[in-house]
């Protein structure tokens, strides 16, 4: 018997999985359709007050549904820790912990992402033409770089990798812990750290400001001196720092929650 | 089938096991016996990998339990105290778990229902706890398992449905199999275990086989049996 990956063993699972929260599956793309909707009818509302003449840009409403269901789906995807009783009949379970990570993975990628387009794509595939029809000169922007975009794989990636970690980890209500951990790391190291060690680097050193999400962007500082002084701050190992949080940090997370589960005792 | 050696085990500065040394072999029903907190559940727990040996090792059916392979998990059987079901029918049960189980016969679980009174078809979350558990019990005789594991099983069953246990678990026992039975309720045992294991302040006091006390002309009587194992080794707390 193969012990690490049995796709036998794999498909298995995956039947007990959906057999075990179809209802949950089918609730949550009712959820995507419902939260489309909304977004599309928000839209035709802009369209309607600014009389037609509104940018529409519906890309970032997919990032942010893909995203935001990754996040979901990683912290519902491992609730058979919850309980001790719940981890112990998932523990006693004759499949791999390797399978249980694929199983988790699969739904989490390519299943949500899936799901998410498809669901984004009829709605707005169905609601363009109206548009169109009712506001002739409404314009939307084709903003498809979101798609290779850093920020979508850290957020997704990322956040998934936590909930799943949180989840094996934090017990009863893990995702609320999870999110308030998360909340406190990023505050700690991107608020509070960041300042402090630029204080010692620049000691009147007065604001620094981030146009955009911390920290996937280069952050602009002001000193002050006889006059205030802004600097863009950018560096030549930018690449690098990318690199960590998009990919290195996302793997490291998702390996420490394999390794948290397979070392696991109840 | 089941060797611990020198198996050290504590929660936090509480030990709970020291220096254990045990062998548990194929064709018996043990029954593990102690006071509450002895670390009966522990034990079981650590034959099934769901916690691990702290110094020492322990040996289920050839394999390190800690690594939890598929190959071992789908040889034995951990039936929970306070058991788990998702909420599905007991049929629904059988045929998504059961293919987990290359032994698991279908019919012997409905056959088993039929005896503890359960209906397939109801909702494990809408029956009670006595039904679930005769569920998870039936479920897991049929699985054919060699090991079987059972934590507290008479705990929320009726007077009658504990008989048909011990008449179940006595049908169920065969040579190539081992079946350990967890309980302080040392009267729900009698005439079903063949051997006793006490569990008393993180040692093994007594392992002893009961067919050979018989034999001998000794007919033991379980609870006296077991007050007796402890009076020996803690005079003052019995």
């Amino acid at each position: 018997m193969n012990n690490t990956l049995d796709l036998r063993r794999l498909r298995l699972y995956a039947r007990k999985e959906l057999r075990e929260n179809w209802k949950v599956l089918l609730l949550g793309i009712m959820a995507l359709v419902a939260a489309n909707v909304y977004v599309v009818f928000s839209d035709w509302q802009k369209l309607q007050l600014h009389n037609g003449d509104y940018l529409i840009d519906v890309y970032p409403y997919l990032i942010l549904t893909i995203s935001v269901s990754m996040w979901i789906v990683s912290a519902y995807m491992w609730r058979g820790f919850t309980t001790k009783n719940k981890t112990l009949t998932s523990l006693t379970l004759p499949i791999s912990t390797l399978e249980r990570l694929l199983f988790a993975t699969i739904i989490m990628v390519p299943v949500v992402t899936l799901l998410c387009y498809v669901i984004w794509s009829c709605s707005w595939g169905i609601a363009t033409p109206i548009f169109k029809q009712n506001f002739p000169n409404a314009k939307f922007i084709d903003n498809q770089h979101y798609w290779h975009h850093q920020y979508f794989v850290v957020i997704s990636l990322l956040g998934a990798g936590a909930f799943m970690l949180g989840r094996i980890t934090l017990g009863r209500l893990a995702a609320l812990k999870t999110l308030g951990l998360i909340a406190v790391l990023l505050w700690l190291v991107f608020g509070m750290f960041q300042m402090q060690l630029l204080h010692l680097i620049i000691p009147n050193i007065k604001d620094l400001h981030i146009h955009g999400i911390v920290p996937w962007v280069p952050p602009s500082i002001e000193i002050k001196t006889s006059e205030i002084v802004r600097y863009q701050l950018s560096s030549t190992q930018e690449w690098f720092y990318h690199l960590w949080w998009a990919f290195c940090l996302p793997v490291l997370l998702w390996v420490v929650a394999y390794l948290k589960l397979k070392e696991k005792q109840v | 089938m089941i060797e611990f050696s020198n198996v050290q085990f504590g929660y936090g500065r509480q030990q709970l096991m020291n220096d254990v040394s045990l062998q548990l072999h194929s064709g018996h029903i043990y029954g593990l016996l102690g006071e509450n907190g002895a670390g009966k559940t522990t034990l079981l727990k650590m034959i099934a990998g769901l916690v691990f040996a702290q110094k020492g090792s322990v040996t289920t059916l050839q394999h390190n339990p800690q690594k939890r392979q598929p190959s071992l998990l789908s040889q034995l059987y951990l039936v929970a105290e306070d058991t788990y079901t998702p909420n599905v029918s007991a049929r629904t049960y059988a045929s998504t778990y059961g293919v987990f189980y290359p032994k698991f016969e279908e019919n012997t679980f409905f056959d088993y229902l039929q005896k503890f009174g359960v209906n397939p078809d109801q909702k494990l979350e809408k029956v009670s706890f006595g039904q679930r558990k005769k569920m998870v019990i039936s479920f897991a005789l049929a699985t054919n398992v060699p090991l079987l594991l059972m934590d507290e099983p008479t705990n929320g069953l009726d007077i009658p449905s504990k008989s048909t246990f011990r008449q179940l678990a006595a049908e169920a026992a065969t040579p190539e199999r081992c079946i350990i039975i967890s309980t302080h309720q040392v009267r729900d045992l009698e005439r079903l275990i063949d051997s006793v294991v006490v569990l008393h302040r993180g040692k093994i006091v007594l392992h002893e086989d009961l067919n050979a006390l018989a034999d001998a002309g000794q007919q033991p009587d379980l609870e006296a049996f077991f007050k007796d194992s402890l009076k020996t080794y803690s005079p003052q707390a019995v």
